[in-house]
């Protein structure tokens, strides 16, 4: 609100109201709005539908002005762009329109929630939200990789089949590219290089609403609730991916290896850990078993070898998150279905979640997560009773201000409410500041003990290493001379019996001087042999003792590496309590701070409209006060005799006076603006949605009847294939025919989306944000793509348009078939007065005015 | 959250409605995604707008052979220095019009990028960072559009010239987003979708705008919004960028000087650049491809600086004599230079390690020499910059503060890396 | 060494090393003196280096401003020429002890690129990068003559050896031929194949890189870079185009069975029929033996380094290259002595 205007806020603030003392009739009030807060606490047991309970969230958590519900068609274009992803066909619209049904909004949301439109418009918002439209990862042969249309595919699938939420975020996460089923999911670690801290960010944002980026180098100088840790502790579970180039498959995977510790030193600090223990962001560290390295793989890592880890520090990323247990995984999710539906998160942006940016209402958020685990993460029961929800189907103009139903006395008492609250929590954050702190410095000591531990424990499995090395050298040295002696021993024996029986028979025969050489050869070669005998027999004593002292030395390590094992365990056991007690603390200070955020928030906003009522009184006021400066120069005017310096007094005194009422009118009225916009921040008033690129294109050929020619021309084919299919039954058929051509839609349209999104897109890795760029305008007003279909052809809009003789049957055909609603009075008067009598004229005239409703403010936004 | 437009109100209210819509918009910072600090940071409130004008000698033109000729030792080459306008000052003598200019230019000698891989090297020296997975960064050209360019200039603010290419916009913005991404003109050709379709009459143009005028309006008395806002108004520039097409035609510049600047493609792209900035382009980049000399790099520097000599040195001149060289900051980059040692072939290869950009005009010290190399220009020897700090200079010589943080989707990201500095010695 | 022997039998593929002279810069072109007493190399620190052949005695010639690409000699008067990329023609002593500039003209702008002798020691040619080819005296250095029409690099220029004509080849390959009495053109070759436009560089590469004629002026050889597939990188491969004189027409497209990377540097006609040509390029240096009979050449001899210029000796047994490594070597197309 701009300087003047608060200023003034302020004075007439102090004037009327002093909202330290409440008056007294407000006291029961006060218990009420309690009484509210107190029950939407303990809503978790509340069996009303999720649909109410929301209503009733957003309605406790403001003063008001609150939207009234949209009207059918704003309700029907809606709801059609955010569940399939465009615009209705003519006939749907007219007949919506026209059904006098009271539950025709919730048959509606059902019915498209059954079309095949609806998954792959969810598959595409989710590749948009998980890719940000990243290039396909670039590499020779890019049929390694997996390719937009797979992944495109895989997801569509998956919400074809309604496939839980947090199973889909688990095959993501868990994804190595081997399981050709779930193979396209390893696209997510593809596009990203498999890069540690690419991943860590990503993961923290799109599956815990957490940008810790900043606390990738320091804590985040910013959000105190971001610290390295977390950051490290991510990308612990990440950072033994590698990206494998499967030369035999001609296949790329994303391996792991068992190994790769992450550690970190603040840039501002230098303080920093050597042992960073893989955890989730707010999660304990996970605790691992420990195994030595020859014990860590299935398959070890090796040239050209895919490692396989036993333990996989990425699969227990996905058990973790994803099991339901994980609060910031839940409720991360919640907040994007939320602003899937209603454009904005109740923590916005959606990955800023932290104390001091808190959400609109914490306890509406934390519902919904609650309520998404108990249906099993089931996207379409959720997006359904968001749909059902009077949040999401307001009206997203302001109601006049005389409509805005705020009480003076209700809105002070809820104020004081809030404010008494707002003060009960102030008190109590020092306290829990302080703890958090003495149990930080807890950890910091505990952590110091368990980092010796971990060092003494390498150091230990280091020597035990080596120690064995040694023993089983020794002892297969020792193993082989005793070999060796066995078999010359052997020999031996042959030797001297051969000598025996030689000299035996020299002396039978002593003149047989052969024989005697012979025998004489025996016994020398036996001295040669017992000689070599002896040495050996020497090496194998001196190595025994050897052999001993190894294995003595051996099973020493062995001890001290069991030891240091132990202290390990110990230690980490030591750690662990330290840290879930400093987390413990950490969270409730935080959640507390939060807390205060949001209630300032809260009380910020009722302000505001507290201020709009005294300006709107006090532009009431000068404005009469005009009136009676006026009145008073119009009689000094009427004397008879003028006195010229009372009439000039009288003129200064009206100009002044309506100057005055100039400037509170503009006062008041910049003040209902700042309303509106606390309104759609507070979900009271619908904000504008641009329409996604894939949104923008398919609605654009819905509504220049491109889909429908296309469809037309289909499905007989269509048909035809279905009915080949004997084994289908009479339904199946009918549901296997809308999807079979559904999917040939997409396939043949799909080339002029790929247009729009590459005018219409953000930049690849960028998150979504709106901008109109004259390119756009450009391409919309003169590219051939679009210029063609808006020429009358093939019973096209325009071609149907001029085809009409009536203008107001044109003005509603054109209308319902560009911005799904009936024309208005004033719109119907317009064509008819540029409509041609004579048909030849018309074909020009038709197209200039669906281009003219096809690049206007109310097609391109989602409102 | 959106700025108040205190519409719905009195009529006679409108004019101040206005002034004081624009005012809200500024405090609440979000005219169209434009944060406060930007803004407020508008050079239009301080002054004569001011225009980056970027030379990208694709594929690393050699110092040696410009800027930093080191003639008679065993890396000089073939090559002699020449003197310039400024006393002292010498460079290669395959500039000689150029030389005739220095005394507006300045050089940085003592560049120093460790960076020899042309992708990698041009992200270093066009977005002042060094590539990242983590995070891209916009292009200089992307951040003087969204610095430089009013909000509703109907020109594109980020022009590039090139032989090839052309068509939509490129993707350099960054978190920055499309509307400040490079528009290639392709030899000279005008952005596309420029040209009122064929068929389409003036008449029939005008007609179909009115209705979609007519339509918004009914809209916005339901409610407007900043995004509502600017979508519409980038209709309004694409009508005017279609009426002033003729910008980009280059053969509307008198023929005299189309000989000046010599009557071939590199002649006509320099033109071009000289008529896209007197028609208030902020951001242009002239390409001129290719200097990767690896094989017989005197040869084919005396053909390629044959050809960019006369038409650079003449651009000079005529920015200077028609008074818009203060406002416009001249940088002739590349993402690297050559090395010092010649090859076998005669060809000197890709070095980051100690080469030389040139700088002049807005903001910039004229004459001036930073930084020096040891005589073979194998090291720098005196203050050393790398891309970082230049990035710092171009922003500091056209008025932005380099400390600036820009807003993405919630991220507060500063504008150049904080890491670095200015080369304050530079600037004048 | 060789010259002893009588008559020995010239055979290519016997080609080896009798000599090599080191110099600390990278060399740029080779040339023997008339007298085959001496080999004249020059290098990248601008001078010209002599070494007599026998003793190995080195001797730097000093004057140039920058690279000297060109040498040639008088046939009979002693006289060394010079031609450099400081656009200077300088006059030598060839046999000098200590040889200086006896005269130096500022023959182009820009770059001299080639240097030539008339067979009757008349004329000099010389051409440059300022697309001009001009005649001057031998004797004095007087200007004779200017000859207009090549629209780009001048980079060779030779005399026919019995009519009085002058040839010169340009960087895209045109070459042309001139009479000197009246400076007219007579006629022009394509060398078109010696050229090419790289789009992707935007940059032309190639020219006529080298040019002789035989010893009776049938044939012309023009050498150079061609099938180049990317100018920066000096991807190509070495083609001789030998054109009859007279017709005009081309007889013979000398290449590589290989078609390995690089350029003929140099060319030679040899009195017992064969073509020779040196190569530098990514594969090294080599000289190729050709008949003209056939475009493979019948034997290569692999040089441990790029050839940036090889001439034939005065005795025609042996050949001398200078390298970017520093080193003039000469060879002899003999058996070994053993």
């Amino acid at each position: 609100m701009p300087a003047a205007a608060a200023k003034r806020a302020a004075e007439l603030r102090h004037s009327t109201a002093n909202w330290g003392t409440i008056p007294r009739q407000s006291r029961g009030l006060i218990a009420i709005v309690a009484w509210i807060a107190a029950t939407a606490a303990h809503a978790v047991a509340d069996e009303r539908p999720l649909h109410q309970r929301i209503d009733e969230f957003t309605a406790s958590a403001s003063l008001g002005p609150a939207a009234p519900l949209a009207s059918d068609a704003d309700f029907l274009r809606r709801v059609y762009l955010d569940l399939v992803g465009t615009i209705p066909d003519v006939a749907t619209a007219r007949a919506f329109l026209a059904d006098p049904a009271p539950d025709k909004r919730a048959v509606l949301i059902d019915r498209l929630l059954a079309d095949p439109r609806f998954a792959r418009h969810i598959a595409t918002t989710f590749d948009v939200m998980l890719m940000e439209r990243r290039r396909q990862r670039a590499l020779p042969g890019s049929e390694w990789t997996i390719s937009d249309d797979a992944w495109r595919e895989y997801l569509r699938q998956s919400f074809a089949d309604n496939k839980p939420l947090n199973q889909l975020a688990r095959e993501i996460l868990s994804a190595d590219g081997v399981d050709p089923a779930l193979r396209p999911a390893v696209k997510f670690y593809f596009d990203r290089d498999g890069d540690p801290d690419l991943l860590a960010r990503d993961i923290g944002r799109l599956f815990f609403g957490r940008d810790l980026q900043c606390a990738q180098c320091h804590d985040h100088p910013l959000v105190a609730d971001y610290l390295q840790a977390d950051y490290y502790g991510l990308k612990a579970f990440v950072n033994r991916g590698l990206l494998f180039d499967d030369a035999k498959e001609k296949k790329l995977f994303y391996a792991e290896n068992a190994d790769g510790e992450v550690t970190f030193k603040s840039v501002f600090t230098g303080e920093g850990r050597d042992y960073v223990l893989p955890k989730l962001p707010q999660g304990p560290p996970v605790s691992e078993p420990v195994l030595v390295t020859a014990e860590a793989y299935v398959v070890a890592p090796a040239k050209n070898v895919r490692p396989i880890p036993k333990y996989s520090r990425r699969a227990q990323l996905a058990a973790l998150a994803t099991d339901g247990g994980n609060d910031a995984f839940n409720r991360n999710l919640a907040n994007r279905l939320w602003a899937m539906m209603t454009g904005r998160g109740l923590v916005h942006p959606l990955d800023m979640v932290h104390s001091a940016n808190p959400a609109v209402e914490s306890r509406l958020l934390a519902l919904l997560a609650d309520e998404l685990v108990k249906m099993k993460f089931d996207t379409r029961a959720f997006l359904r009773e968001v749909a059902l929800s009077e949040t999401y189907q307001r009206a997203s103009e302001m109601p006049t201000p005389a409509d805005l139903p705020v009480d003076a006395t209700t809105a002070a008492a809820t104020m004081a409410a809030w404010q008494s609250q707002a003060e009960k929590l102030a008190s109590e954050l020092p306290g829990l500041e302080a703890a958090a702190k003495s149990t930080a410095d807890a950890f910091d000591a505990t952590y110091e003990k368990f980092s010796t531990a971990a060092a003494a424990r390498e150091a230990a499995t280091k020597a035990h290493g080596e120690t064995k090395k040694a023993s089983d050298e020794v002892s297969t040295a020792l193993a082989a001379a005793v070999k060796d002696a066995a078999v010359k021993d052997d020999v031996l024996k042959a030797l001297v019996e051969a000598r025996v029986k030689a000299d035996a028979a020299v002396a039978k025969l002593p003149d047989d001087k052969p024989l005697a050489e012979a025998a004489a050869q025996f016994k020398n070669r036996a001295n040669e042999v017992d000689t070599q005998l002896a040495e050996l027999r020497k090496l194998i004593n001196e190595k025994q003792p050897q052999v001993q002292a190894a294995s003595l030395k051996l099973a020493d390590t062995d001890k001290l590496l069991q030891q240091a094992a132990a202290e390990l365990t110990v230690a980490r056991a030591a750690l662990d309590t330290a840290e879930a007690g400093a987390r413990d603390a950490r969270l409730k200070f935080r959640t507390a701070q939060g807390e205060a955020a949001e209630l300032a928030a809260r009380i910020t906003a009722g302000q505001a409209v507290l201020d709009y009522l005294a300006l709107s009184a006090a532009a009431a006021q000068s404005q009469a006060a005009t009136h009676a400066a006026n009145q008073h120069y119009a009689d000094v005017k009427a004397q008879a005799s003028i006195a010229i310096d009372e009439l000039l007094a009288a003129e200064d005194a009206g100009l002044a006076a309506a100057e005055k009422a100039a400037d509170d009118a503009m006062a008041a009225s910049i003040a209902w603006k700042a309303l509106a916009d606390n309104a759609t921040v507070r979900f009271l008033l619908s904000s504008f949605k641009p329409l996604s690129p894939e949104q923008l294109g398919w609605a654009t050929m819905q509504a220049v009847g491109l889909v429908d020619r296309q469809a037309t021309s289909l499905a007989e084919q269509a048909k035809k294939d279905v009915e080949a299919k004997a084994e289908l039954s009479p339904e199946q058929r009918d549901a296997e025919q809308v999807r079979l051509l559904d999917a040939r839609l997409e396939e043949k349209l799909r080339g002029n989306v790929k247009c729009f999104v590459s005018l219409f897109g953000q930049e690849p890795g960028q998150s979504a944000t709106f901008q109109a760029t004259v390119h756009q305008a450009l391409f919309l007003a003169n590219a051939g793509v679009v210029t063609d279909w808006i020429k009358p052809a093939e019973s096209n809009l325009a071609d149907r348009l001029a085809k009409l003789e009536q203008p107001a049957d044109v003005a509603n055909e054109l209308y319902l078939g560009v911005l799904s609603r009936l024309s208005t009075d004033d719109e119907i008067e317009r064509v008819t007065d540029s409509w041609p009598a004579t048909n030849e004229d018309r074909a020009a005239v038709a197209s200039e005015m669906v281009w003219g409703l096809l690049t206007s403010t109310e097609f391109r936004f989602n409102h | 959250m959106k700025c108040h437009y205190a519409c719905q109100s009195e009529e006679h209210l409108l004019a101040r409605r206005q002034f004081l819509g624009t005012m809200a918009g500024a405090a609440g910072g979000a005219m169209i995604g434009m944060p406060r600090v930007v803004q407020a940071a508008l050079p239009e409130l301080a002054g004569k707008r001011k225009h980056i004008l970027v030379f990208y000698l694709a594929g690393g033109l050699s110092q040696l052979e410009s800027w930093d000729p080191k003639p008679g030792t065993d890396t000089g080459g073939p090559f002699r220095a020449i003197s310039t306008s400024v006393p002292g000052t010498h460079i290669c003598e395959l500039l000689p019009h150029t030389a005739g200019q220095m005394h507006h230019l300045s050089i940085v000698r003592s560049v120093n990028t460790k960076e020899n891989d042309h992708g990698k090297g041009k992200i270093c020296m066009t977005t002042g960072r060094r590539q990242e997975p983590v995070a891209e960064y916009p292009h200089l050209g992307a951040v003087g559009a969204k610095m430089l360019a009013p909000e509703q200039l109907p020109l594109p603010g980020h022009i590039h010239i090139s032989s090839r290419g052309g068509g939509g916009p490129g993707s350099d913005a960054a978190f920055l987003g499309p509307k400040y991404a490079s528009i290639t003109l392709g030899n000279g050709e005008p952005p596309q979708n420029t040209a009122r379709p064929a068929g389409l009459s003036e008449a029939s143009d005008a007609r179909r705008n009115a209705f979609r005028a007519a339509a918004n309006a009914r809209f916005a008395r339901r409610r407007r919004t900043a995004d509502s806002d600017a979508f519409i108004s980038s209709f309004d520039q694409a009508q005017q960028l279609m009426e002033r097409r003729d910008v980009f035609d280059v053969t509307k510049e008198p023929a005299a000087d189309l000989e000046r600047y010599g009557n071939h493609e590199f002649g006509r792209h320099c033109l071009l650049a000289r008529r896209l900035l007197e028609n208030g382009v902020s951001c242009v980049q002239v390409n001129h491809s290719n200097y990767d000399t690896h094989y017989e790099n005197f040869d084919f520097h005396i053909e390629q600086l044959g050809e960019f000599d006369r038409p650079f040195a003449t651009l000079v001149a005529d920015l200077v004599d028609r008074g818009m060289w203060n406002d416009t900051l001249l940088i002739v980059m590349a993402e690297f230079g050559r090395t010092p040692k010649i090859n076998n072939y005669f060809g000197r290869d890709h070095w980051g390690t100690a080469w030389s950009v040139l700088l002049g005009g807005c903001g910039i010290r004229p004459g001036a020499t930073i930084g020096k190399t040891n005589a073979n220009g194998t090291e720098v020897v005196d203050r050393e910059v790398d891309h970082g700090h230049l990035f710092h200079t171009y922003l500091r010589a056209v008025g932005v503060d380099p400390a600036l943080k820009i807003d993405a989707g919630g991220r507060s990201i500063p504008v150049a890396d904080p890491a670095a500095s200015a080369i304050t010695e530079l600037l004048a | 060494m060789s010259e002893t022997t009588a008559t020995p039998q010239i055979a290519p593929e016997q080609t080896h090393q009798v000599a090599e002279f080191k110099h600390d810069s990278p060399l740029l072109s080779c040339r023997f003196d008339p007298s085959g007493q001496y080999v004249f190399a020059s290098a990248h620190d601008f001078t010209i280096q002599r070494w007599e052949l026998a003793s190995g005695k080195k001797t730097p010639l000093t004057g140039h401003g920058s690279w000297v690409w060109s040498l040639a000699f008088h046939p009979t008067s002693g006289t060394l020429y010079s031609g450099g990329y400081d656009g200077k023609l300088i006059f030598w002593e060839t046999a000098a002890e200590a040889p200086a500039p006896q005269r130096t003209i500022d023959a182009h702008s820009g770059w001299v690129r080639a240097v030539a002798v008339s067979p009757d020691g008349q004329l000099l040619a010389t051409a440059g990068n300022d697309n001009l080819v001009k005649l001057w005296s031998a004797a004095d250095g007087a200007h004779v003559d200017t000859l207009t029409g090549h629209a780009h690099h001048v980079y060779n220029v030779a005399f026919h050896p019995t009519q009085p004509i002058v040839v010169s080849g340009d960087l895209k390959g045109v070459i042309r031929a001139w009479d000197i009495a009246t400076g007219e053109e007579l006629r022009q070759f394509d060398g078109a194949a010696l050229w090419k436009y790289d789009e992707g560089f935007g940059a032309d590469i190639g020219g006529v890189r080298s040019m002789a004629f035989s010893a009776d002026g049938k044939h012309l050889a023009c050498g150079g870079i061609t099938e180049v597939s990317n100018a920066f990188a000096g991807i190509g491969t070495p083609l001789v185009v030998v054109f009859d004189f007279e017709t005009g027409q081309k007889v013979q497209s000398l290449a590589t069975t290989k078609k390995f990377r690089g350029l003929a540097s140099d060319v030679f006609f040899h009195s017992q029929g064969f073509v020779a040509g040196s190569t530098t390029g990514h594969d090294g240096g080599h000289v190729l033996f050709w008949k003209l009979d056939k475009p493979e050449e019948f034997f290569a001899l692999k040089l441990p380094d790029s050839a940036r210029a090889m001439q034939l000796h005065p005795d025609e047994l042996r050949v001398g290259t200078a390298e970017p490594g520093g080193n003039v070597r000469v060879w002899q197309m003999t058996a070994k002595a053993t």
